[in-house]
C-alpha cells in the first residue's frame, strides 16, 4: 500500500511545487493574512461620535455631557443649533448619538414633568448601536447616582452614601485583546480553505484533464489514488498552520497554556475534517467551476460566521443552532481557545473533541464509501 | 502572385531560438506541407501566421496585408486547427460548429446552408448531438475542421490535423482539403509527422531546429536526392549489424525494422562496393528507389 | 452586438449544459441567506452565569434576582465553591459568574461600602464587553435604589431615548445587506474567475483568437453571462430581504440598482483580470481567494468595522468595492440614503470598476505570448 501510494505522492508535491503561484498561495498567505489580520481586525468600538444641540447652556446640560464623556467612551465631534441639523448628522453617519436639550431643562429636572432631554441614537449599525446603548445607559445610571449623592448630601439625611464597589475581573484575555480571540477563528477559516477547496480541485482536475484515466489503468485502488492526492495538501496545510500557531504565539502573545500534544492532535482531526469535505465535494463534481462553486458556498461563510467565531451560537435562533453542530470548525475554534488562551485539558474540552473526532471519522467514511462505489470518474 | 510571403522570420522563447531567420512564399490554390521532427517550429511558425504569437525579427503579408500590424485584418480569410483539435467539450459537435458560424457573422440561412453542407460532406451527422467530449478522436477532428471552414476561409492553417486519425480517415480528410481548395480558391498549411502524406502536397517545407532545410515540390524533392538507398535482408542479430555498417566508410546512415535494413550511401558508391564493405552478399541487395522517408530521415537525423 | 450575443449564448449554454452549477449558483445564496441572516446577530442575550453567593442575605438574592431577570443573563449553576466556578469557566460551561462576599448586606448597611466580584471570560471578546456593561449597569441600578429608598423626592433624569432606522436594534437589519453584498462576491468574483482561464485550459482561447472576434467582445460576452446570473441572485435575495427578513428598503429602488450594477462591475472586473494574468484555473481561483475575497471578508467592515482597523492596512480596505457596497446597501436600505449623500462610495465603485476592466483589456491582449 504505501510503496504504491508513494510515487503518486511524490508526482503531487513535484507538481505543487512548480506551481510557484499554488504554493506561495498555499504556505506563505495564510501567515501573511494571519498576521495582517492579527493586527487589523477588531470588534473593539472606539470613541462614540456625538452632536449635540445645547441653546441654553444650563449647569444641568454640562454636568451630563461631562459625566457622558468622563466616561470615556463618547466625544463631542459637533455642536448644532436646531435638532434638524443633529438628524442630518446621524443620516450621514457624522456621528452616533444625537443630544438635544430642550430649554429649561434645569428647572424640569427633579421634576415629573415632560422629558427634556432627547437622545438619539443611531441604530441602523446593529453592531455597534448594542455599545452606544449600553454605554449611554450606563453613564445615565451614573450621572442619576451622582445626583442622588448631591441630593442626599443637600438634605442632609445622611453623610456618605452607599457606593458600589465593583470588582471585575476578566479572566483569560484580560485587556479583552481582539487578536486573542479571533486567532483561532482565523486558524481555522484558513484551514478550512487550503485543506478542504484546494484538495477538491486537484482531485477534480485531473477528473477533468483525463490523466485519472491514465493512472486508474495502474494496479492502484482509487482510494489509494485519492489517498495520494490529499496527503501532500494536507502535509502543506499542517506547515502552514504549524506556522500561522507559531507566529501567532510569537507575535500576539498567545498565552498557550495548553498541552501541545491535544493542539496538534486538533489540528490534525480538523485538517482531516477539511480534507475529508473537499474529497467529498469531488465526488459528486464534474468539473473545477462546479466543486469550486460547491466548495466556496459550503465553506466560506459558515466557517465565519455559523462557527462561534464571531458571532456567539447562544445567541442564534435554536433552529440555527442546530446547523451549527455539522460545522466542525465550532468544535475547533471551541478546542483552539480553549487550549491557546485557557489551557483547558482534554477532560474539559471532551466533548468538543469527540464530537469533531466524530465529524473527521464520518466524512472521510462517506467519501471513502462514496469513491468505493462510484469510483472516481 | 504569392499569397503568402514570410521573411527573415524569428521567434525567441527565453535565449532558445524556436524559429530561426525562416524565409518561404506559398502560392494560391496549393497545399504546403511542414514537415519536421518534433520541436522543429512548425507550429510555432504557422501560430506566427495566423497572428497568434508575436514574431521577434521578420516579416509576414498575407497578399498585402501586414499580419504583424494588423492582425485583425487577415482573420477573416483565416481558418485554423490548432494542434489539439480545442473544442468547447461541454457542447455538443453542432453547437460548436455553429458557435464559430456565428462569430464570423454569418447570417442564419447561409450558415444553416452551410453546416449542412458540411455534415453531409464530413459525415457527421449522427454526431451533431453528441457532447465533443464523448467524440472519437477521428470525429472530433472533423468537427474542429468543419469548425474551421464554415466561414470558407481563403487561407487554411492545419497543425497537425491528421495526428491520431487513422489511414482511411487521413486519406479522406486530404481528399476534403483538396476539393475545398479547389472549390474557395483556397490555400492550405498542414502540418504533419506522416510522411506519406507528403504526397497529397503541392509544397513541402522540411524544418530542422527552427530552419527550413529544405522546399519544393515532392517529385522534385525525391529527384535531388544525391544519395543511394539499398535493402538487404539479413538474419544478424542487430548488434552485429549496427557494428558491421558503423564502421564501413560512406554511410550516411542505415535503419533497421525487422530483418531487413535499409542502408542511405554516398552518390559514388554502388551496389558492389557495398557489398565489399559490409560482407553481405551482392544477391541479397537490391537498390531501391528513395522514398520521402530517406530524405526526412537523412536529413533530420543527427 | 450581434457576436456578443452568440457568445453569450455559448456561454449559457455551457453553464446549462453542468446541471449542477446553476441550481448552485441561484439556490445557494438564497439558503445562505436564511440561514446566515438569523445567524449573524450581534444581540448578546442569555449569557450563562453562574453565582456564588456566600452572604444568603436578602439584598444578596435581590441582586441575583436583578441579574437573572434582565433576560442577559441566565442562571446556571449556584455553588459555593469558587473551584467550581474555576472549572466552570475554564471548561467554557458558563461565561460569567457573580460572587457575593459574606457580609454583604451588612457592609451595605453599615460601611456604605459593597463589595461583589464579578468574572467573565475574555474568550470571547464580544461577550466580555457586553456582559461587564450589563453587570455595571444593573449594579448601578441596585444601589440607586436602595440609596433612593431613603428619599422623599427621588431625582431622576427623565430622557427620552429614541433609536433611529433601526428601532429594535435587529442585528439582521445590518447584516441581511452585507451577507447579501458578500455573497454577491461569491457569484460574481470568485466563480468567474475560472471562466477565462478554462478557455485557456481547453485551448479553445487559441481558436477564439484566430476569429474577428475582439478580446472585449469575449470578455464582456464571458462576463454577461455571469452578471444575468448575478441578477437572477439579486432579485431573489433582494426579496428574501425585504419580505422575509423584513429589512426596510427607504432608499430609492434606481440608486439600489445602481450600486448593484456598479458593484457587479467592479467584481467582475476583478474576476477578468485574475483570469488574463493566470494560466490555470486553480491559480485563478487561488489568488482571487487570497488576495480579494478574504480580504473582502475581513476588512470590509461586513463584520469588524473599518474605524478600528489601523491606518496602513485600512487601505486594502479602501481599495474593495465591497467596503463601499456594503456601506452603501446599509446606508440605503435603513436610512433611506442618496446618490448624492453617498456620492464618494458611488464614486470610488465606478472608479475601481472602470480601472479594473481597462486594466485587464489592456493585458487582455490578441497576441497571446
Ligand atoms: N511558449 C513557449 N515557451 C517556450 N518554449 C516554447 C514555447 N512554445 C514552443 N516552444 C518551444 O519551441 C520549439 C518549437 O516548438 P513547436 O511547437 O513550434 O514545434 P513543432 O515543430 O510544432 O513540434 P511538434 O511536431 O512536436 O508539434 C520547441 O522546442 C518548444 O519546446
Ligand atoms: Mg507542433
Amino acid at each position: 500500500m504505501i510503496r504504491r501510494i508513494l510515487p503518486f505522492i511524490k508526482k503531487e508535491f513535484t507538481e505543487i511545487l512548480r506551481d510557484r503561484l499554488s504554493i506561495t498561495s498555499l504556505l506563505l498567505l495564510p501567515s501573511i493574512l494571519l498576521f495582517l489580520y492579527g493586527y487589523a481586525i477588531s470588534l473593539d468600538i472606539k470613541e462614540i461620535k456625538i452632536s449635540i444641540c445645547d441653546k441654553e447652556r444650563s449647569e444641568f446640560s454640562r454636568e451630563f455631557t461631562d459625566g457622558l464623556i468622563s466616561s470615556g467612551y463618547f466625544r463631542i465631534t459637533a455642536r448644532r443649533e436646531s435638532p434638524n441639523e443633529i438628524e442630518s448628522d446621524l443620516r450621514t453617519s457624522k456621528s452616533q448619538v444625537g443630544i438635544i436639550f430642550y430649554p429649561s431643562v434645569y428647572k424640569n429636572f427633579l421634576r415629573n414633568n415632560e422629558p427634556s432631554v432627547q437622545i438619539l441614537v443611531d441604530g441602523s449599525n446593529a453592531q455597534s448601536s448594542q455599545y452606544t446603548l449600553n454605554y449611554l445607559v450606563g453613564a445615565i445610571e451614573r450621572f442619576t447616582q451622582n445626583a442622588i449623592k448631591k441630593e442626599l448630601i443637600r438634605i442632609n439625611t445622611i453623610q456618605t452614601p452607599t457606593e458600589p464597589l465593583l470588582t471585575e475581573r476578566i479572566l483569560f484575555n484580560p485587556l479583552l485583546k481582539s487578536p486573542l480571540y479571533l486567532i483561532p477563528g482565523l486558524i481555522a477559516f484558513v484551514i478550512m480553505i487550503t485543506g478542504a477547496i484546494s484538495t477538491t480541485i486537484s482531485i477534480v482536475k485531473e477528473k477533468e484533464n483525463r490523466t485519472f484515466e491514465q493512472v486508474i489503468l495502474c494496479p492502484v485502488s482509487p482510494f489509494t489514488l485519492i489517498i495520494g492526492k490529499i496527503i501532500p495538501y494536507f502535509v502543506i496545510s499542517l506547515v502552514s498552520s504549524a506556522i500561522m500557531i507559531l507566529l501567532s504565539i510569537l507575535f500576539f502573545d498567545l498565552p498557550t497554556k495548553g498541552s501541545l500534544l491535544f493542539l496538534s492532535y486538533a489540528v490534525i482531526i480538523f485538517l482531516l475534517c477539511a480534507s475529508g469535505f473537499g474529497m467529498l465535494i469531488s465526488t459528486i463534481s464534474s468539473s473545477q467551476q462546479v466543486a469550486f462553486t460547491i466548495a466556496a458556498f459550503s465553506t466560506l461563510l459558515p466557517t465565519i460566521i455559523l462557527s462561534g467565531f464571531v458571532f456567539p451560537i447562544n445567541n442564534m435562533p435554536e433552529i440555527i443552532q442546530l446547523i451549527t453542530y455539522i460545522v466542525p470548525a465550532k468544535y475547533f475554534i471551541a478546542i483552539l481557545r480553549g487550549i491557546l488562551l485557557k489551557g483547558s485539558s482534554l477532560s474539559e474540552l471532551y466533548p468538543e473533541t469527540l464530537s469533531l473526532t466524530i465529524f473527521a471519522v464520518l466524512i472521510v467514511s462517506a467519501s471513502i464509501i462514496r469513491i468505493k462505489k462510484k469510483g472516481i470518474i | 502572385m504569392e499569397i503568402i510571403s514570410v521573411k527573415s522570420l524569428t521567434k525567441r522563447f527565453g535565449n532558445f531560438t524556436a524559429v530561426d531567420n525562416i524565409s518561404f512564399g506559398l502560392k494560391p490554390l496549393t497545399i504546403n506541407g511542414f514537415l519536421g521532427p518534433n520541436g522543429a517550429g512548425k507550429t510555432t511558425t504557422i501560430k506566427m501566421i495566423c497572428g497568434l504569437l508575436r514574431p521577434d525579427e521578420g516579416s509576414i503579408f498575407i497578399e498585402n496585408i501586414d499580419v504583424i500590424e494588423n492582425p485583425e485584418k487577415a482573420r477573416e480569410k483565416m481558418g485554423y486547427m490548432s494542434q489539439n483539435f480545442s473544442l468547447y467539450p461541454d457542447l455538443t459537435a453542432r453547437e460548436n460548429i455553429l458557435f464559430f458560424a456565428d462569430l464570423y457573422k454569418i447570417k442564419k440561412s447561409e450558415r444553416d446552408n452551410r453546416y449542412a453542407e458540411l455534415t453531409d460532406e464530413l459525415n457527421l451527422h449522427e454526431y451533431q448531438n453528441t457532447l465533443t467530449s464523448d467524440l472519437p478522436l477521428g470525429i472530433r477532428q472533423r468537427v474542429a475542421l468543419a469548425s474551421a471552414v464554415i466561414h470558407h476561409p481563403v487561407l487554411l492553417f492545419l497543425d497537425e490535423p491528421t495526428s491520431g486519425v487513422d489511414p482511411i480517415s487521413r486519406m479522406k480528410f486530404f481528399d476534403f482539403i483538396r476539393k475545398y481548395i479547389n472549390s474557395h480558391k483556397a490555400t492550405a498549411i498542414v502540418s504533419t509527422h506522416f510522411l506519406t502524406e507528403a504526397a497529397h502536397c503541392n509544397e513541402i517545407f522540411l524544418f530542422n531546429r527552427g530552419k527550413i532545410i529544405l522546399s519544393g515540390q515532392p517529385a522534385e524533392i525525391i529527384q535531388n536526392f544525391r544519395y543511394n538507398i539499398f535493402e538487404t535482408k539479413t538474419s544478424l542479430l542487430t548488434g552485429e549489424i549496427k557494428n558491421i555498417l558503423n564502421n564501413s566508410e560512406g554511410i550516411i546512415e542505415f535503419y533497421i525494422f525487422g530483418k531487413r535494413v535499409r542502408i542511405i550511401t554516398e552518390e559514388d558508391i554502388d551496389i558492389q562496393q557495398i557489398s565489399v564493405r559490409t560482407g553481405i552478399d551482392i544477391s541479397n541487395i537490391s537498390v531501391v528507389a528513395p522514398s520521402f522517408e530517406d530524405v526526412f530521415i537523412s536529413l533530420t537525423n543527427d | 452586438m450581434w457576436v456578443i450575443i452568440s457568445f453569450i449564448k455559448k456561454e449559457l449554454r455551457q453553464i446549462k449544459r453542468d446541471k449542477r452549477i446553476l441550481p448552485i449558483l441561484v439556490v445557494a445564496p438564497v439558503l445562505q441567506l436564511l440561514v446566515l441572516g438569523y445567524a449573524a446577530t450581534f444581540d448578546i442575550k442569555n449569557i450563562e452565569f453562574a453565582v456564588c453567593d456566600f452572604d444568603m442575605s436578602n439584598s444578596s438574592r435581590e441582586l441575583i434576582d436583578n441579574f437573572t431577570s434582565s433576560s442577559y443573563f441566565i442562571l446556571k449553576y449556584q455553588t459555593h465553591s469558587t473551584t467550581e466556578i474555576d472549572t466552570l469557566l475554564s471548561s467554557g460551561r458558563i461565561k460569567s459568574a457573580l460572587i457575593i462576599p459574606k457580609n454583604f448586606e451588612k457592609q451595605l448597611y453599615t460601611d456604605r461600602n459593597t463589595k461583589v466580584l464579578f468574572l467573565t471570560d475574555g474568550t470571547e471578546g464580544t461577550m466580555a464587553n457586553v456582559s461587564l456593561m450589563y453587570a455595571r449597569t444593573i449594579l448601578s441600578r441596585f444601589i440607586n435604589r436602595y440609596n433612593t429608598g431613603q428619599m422623599y423626592r427621588v431625582p431622576a433624569i427623565r430622557y427620552e431615548l429614541r433609536i433611529w432606522y433601526n428601532p429594535d436594534l435587529k442585528s439582521s437589519n445590518f447584516m441581511v445587506p452585507a451577507i447579501f453584498a458578500l455573497l454577491l462576491s461569491i457569484v460574481a468574483m470568485l466563480i468567474p474567475s475560472m471562466a477565462l482561464v478554462k478557455e485557456k485550459e481547453t485551448g479553445t482561447i487559441e481558436q477564439l483568437y484566430v476569429t474577428p472576434i475582439k478580446p472585449y467582445q469575449i470578455i464582456f460576452g464571458k462576463m454577461s453571462a455571469f452578471m444575468l446570473i448575478s441578477i437572477i441572485d439579486v432579485v431573489i435575495v433582494t426579496t428574501i430581504a425585504v419580505l422575509w427578513f423584513n429589512v426596510p428598503l427607504r432608499g430609492s429602488l434606481f440608486d439600489l440598482v445602481a450600486a448593484i450594477l456598479l458593484f457587479l462591475i467592479s467584481t467582475l472586473g476583478i474576476a477578468t483580470f485574475f483570469s488574463t494574468v493566470t494560466n490555470t484555473q486553480q491559480q485563478a481561483m487561488m489568488s482571487v481567494m487570497f488576495l480579494f475575497f478574504l480580504p473582502s471578508m475581513l476588512l470590509s467592515g461586513f463584520i469588524f468595522p473599518v474605524e478600528n482597523i489601523p491606518l496602513l492596512v485600512r487601505w486594502i480596505s479602501y481599495i474593495l468595492p465591497l467596503t463601499y457596497f456594503i456601506d452603501i446597501l446599509r446606508n440605503l436600505f435603513l436610512k433611506g440614503s442618496t446618490i448624492s449623500e453617498l456620492w464618494i462610495q458611488y464614486s470610488m465603485l465606478s472608479l475601481i470598476g472602470i480601472a479594473i476592466f481597462i486594466f485587464s483589456l489592456l493585458k487582455f491582449r490578441k497576441n497571446i505570448d
